[in-house]
């Protein structure tokens, strides 16, 4: 499965390219994580992956959300503007 | 009290200076009192000290224009003394808004200034006969002729003072046209680009005759124990460079406007008037108004307020475009969203226009954007004509449409007359377009979504300053709870109150709203004992938040205000829910929260009146009891 993964928190996740990552079908968002951070070889330790939420196709998803037909995932900061 | 600091130079109290000052400008006259160390260990400062002088000075049901109607500037013990991120004041009066209670508060350095001009809080009633400024000298009161500065924007009223009393240093507090013109949308500007915007108490300062309320002096006022407030200090800095050092990052490079985009994707910032959501915009219309990428295009150089490390500042020179500006700030994320997506709008040009108007004139950009989204919405579905809005084609969008009605606002020219008095004013006004308010009690939204973070619903509707984003309760970052958290409706009274006890002791300490994730948690009531001295026990300190909240809603229930009167716009509760978008087919259950929250606090759930017992309870709320129970 392709899926077009959009980073929009790069002081959690640096340089992360946003591109098309492939995982097979049935992974979950860790799954497909841990190939961004392969390909990128950036790693994120746990202290800094509390700071992040993931949109499959604009719906929000957890680490463990397996991913079915799915386009897009953003990945956001767990952080708001005041 | 055990002395610690080494240096005590002015003050019967540490971290405070243990004076407060009571102008009358209609008489030109004055009156020191002293900040009573009851008062002080019970109400600390900023809102929670202003509420209660406010409470026990202005007669009750004052208009909120009349003379005896008070405006008051609150200081902090954190400002000042040393304590990270601590420099916040807060200016306290009546709403022309929503004829309640308002508090609004700013960083920079008035908080700290006015200590060190000698007193703890500056209230003004009366209202003078001419245009005047209050110069506040080392201790002096000087009231001085304003009718030469009487029309001037904000930026160069600042520098016209500066220049006029040979002092590039003092703080200044003022209003622009905005606030002369009593706008509801009137804020309090001061060190050039930072606001205590929200809630019309420029207006307040306007309908006095107040232009501005100018500090300088040499008091020092000593924090209890110099050496804890060190301490903490590098509890602070460890806390920022470890577990929030993503966020810190964020904000240091770039500023509250760095979360525009992920506040889009996620659903807590709005899209056109609250009605889209992120699919409405494309990538690229997401992106551009971030911080990230304005700060290419526009940033010159960062600035913090006092004594913070943090520093989400930063000065902005359009150098091209339509709208070339010399000197800016960067727009904060709720300016960014309120001109941006709100208005389907992606120039970045029209968006630092818009924001430098409202600065410069002295309105809330909150207001101001969700005043024009509301007259968007209209205009493009055909209730309103062009003609009957001057000319301007309002359609999503349009950046010239969005910069030229701005400047009408600020200018209060045309349309902009109306509009000046917020969206609900100009709906009444104008008797259509009702069905596109978005609003608590008569209030703007700002833009923090309840259908992402349901908690804000509570705290929109019912907090005593309603419509605001940064005062406490379940908070924003609810929002990041998973759904199946943040869509429980039970059970949420006791961290919806947890979260209001919380963030009244850090406001009423001084601390800055960004403290929420720039300090260790809990941490403020430490910074609180180190410069006061006062020892708060968890009890006491949870009563502390509790005292506070209650005297900021004593002052609307005696003002008339009961459960039913605090309102709030179906739309932004998901009546009807969102068909698309991460926060599709929410309803939030905005009744079954506030009862959970009044039942937590022991309150009435019928007319939100606290019973007897659970003020008796609280401690310090005497002069309550007394009005609302006055046969015993
Ligand atoms: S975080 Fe920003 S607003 Fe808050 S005190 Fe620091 S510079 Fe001022």
């Amino acid at each position: 499965m392709k899926i077009k993964v959009s980073f929009v928190c790069q002081e959690v996740v640096g340089n992360m390219k946003d591109g098309i990552y492939e995982v097979p079908e049935g992974s979950t968002i860790s799954d497909l994580f841990a190939v961004c951070e392969k390909e990128n070889n950036i790693f994120i330790n746990d202290e800094y992956r509390k700071w992040l939420l993931f949109l499959a196709d604009g719906k929000p998803v957890k680490w463990d959300t397996v991913l079915h037909n799915v386009d897009t995932v953003h990945v956001i900061r767990a952080a708001v503007g005041g | 009290m055990r002395k610690k600091s080494q240096e005590r130079v002015v003050g019967a109290m540490y971290g405070y200076v243990g004076k407060l000052l009571f102008v009358d400008l209609t008489n030109r006259t004055f009156e020191v009192r002293d900040l009573d160390e009851k008062t002080a260990r019970d109400y600390v400062g900023g809102l929670s000290l202003g509420a209660k002088i406010l409470y026990d000075e202005m007669p009750a049901k004052t208009p909120v224009f009349a003379p005896e109607s008070m405006i008051g500037f609150v200081s902090s013990p954190a400002n000042g003394t040393g304590p990270f991120m601590g420099g916040r004041f807060t200016v306290v009066s009546k709403s022309p808004v929503t004829g309640g209670f308002n508090d609004a508060s700013a960083g920079g350095n008035f908080g700290p200034l006015m200590k060190r001009a000698g007193y703890d809080a500056i209230f003004f009633k009366g209202i003078s006969e001419k245009p005047v400024y209050v110069f506040i000298d080392d201790g002096k009161v000087e009231f001085r002729d304003a009718t030469h500065l009487w029309g001037k924007t904000t930026m160069a009223l600042e520098r016209a003072i500066k220049e006029e009393l040979g002092d590039p240093k003092v703080a200044i507090a003022s209003i622009g046209p905005g606030g002369e013109n009593l706008s509801n949308m009137a804020g309090i500007m001061h060190d050039e680009h930072r606001a205590a915007a929200r809630g019309g108490s420029g207006a307040v300062m306007g309908s006095k005759k107040l232009k501005a309320v100018v500090v300088r002096g040499n008091h020092r006022v000593q924090p209890y124990d110099r050496e804890a407030v060190l301490a903490l200090n590098k509890e602070v800095a460890e806390w920022q460079k470890g577990p929030v050092a993503p966020v810190f990052e964020l904000f240091t490079n770039h500023g509250t406007g760095g979360t525009y985009e992920s506040g889009i994707l996620n659903g807590d910032t709005s899209v056109k008037n609250w009605l889209g959501t992120a699919a409405d915009l494309t990538e690229e219309q997401r992106k551009k108004p971030t911080s990230q990428e304005q700060d290419k295009l526009f940033k010159v150089r960062k600035y913090a307020c006092h004594a913070c490390p943090v520093g989400c500042g930063a000065i902005y020179s359009v150098k091209d475009g339509k709208w070339p500006i010399e000197e800016t700030g960067r727009p904060e994320y709720e300016t960014d969203g309120m001109f941006g997506s709100m208005l389907l709008n992606d120039d970045v040009y029209a968006i630092n226009q818009c924001n430098f108007l409202c600065n410069e004139y002295g309105l809330d950009t909150i207001s101001v954007g969700a005043t024009i989204a509301w007259l968007m919405e209209c205009y493009n579905n055909g209730v309103f004509t062009k003609e009957e809005i001057d000319g301007i084609d309002l359609t999503w969008g349009n950046a010239d449409a969005i910069v030229a009605m701005t400047e009408k606002i600020c200018k209060g020219e045309g349309i902009g007359k109306i509009l000046q008095a917020g969206s609900v004013a100009a709906a009444k006004h104008f008797n259509k377009g009702f069905e596109a308010l978005v609003h608590a009690s008569g209030i703007e939204i700002p833009q923090h979504d309840p259908r992402w973070s349901p908690g804000l619903a509570r705290t929109y509707q019912y907090d005593p300053t309603p419509g605001r984003h940064v005062k406490g309760g379940l908070s924003i970052h609810y929002g990041n709870q998973p759904p199946e958290v943040r869509y429980d409706y039970t059970n949420t009274g006791e961290r919806d109150v947890n979260g209001v006890v919380y963030s009244e002791a850090l406001y009423a300490t001084g601390f800055c709203t960004m403290s929420d994730f720039g300090l260790p948690p809990e941490i403020h009531i430490k910074f609180l004992t180190a410069v006061t001295g006062f020892e708060y026990t968890p009890e006491e300190a949870r009563n502390l938040g509790i005292r506070s909240y209650t005297i900021r809603h004593a002052f609307n229930l005696r003002e008339g205000f009961r459960r039913k009167d605090f309102t709030i716009s179906d739309r932004i509760i998901g009546i009807p829910p969102l068909k698309e978008g991460p926060t599709a087919g929410v309803t939030v259950d905005a009744k079954m929260i506030a009862d959970n929250f009044f039942r937590e606090l022991g309150w009435n759930l019928d007319d939100a009146v606290p019973t007897k017992e659970s003020l008796e309870r609280v401690g310090g709320l005497e002069n309550v009891i007394k009005d609302l129970y006055p046969n015993g």
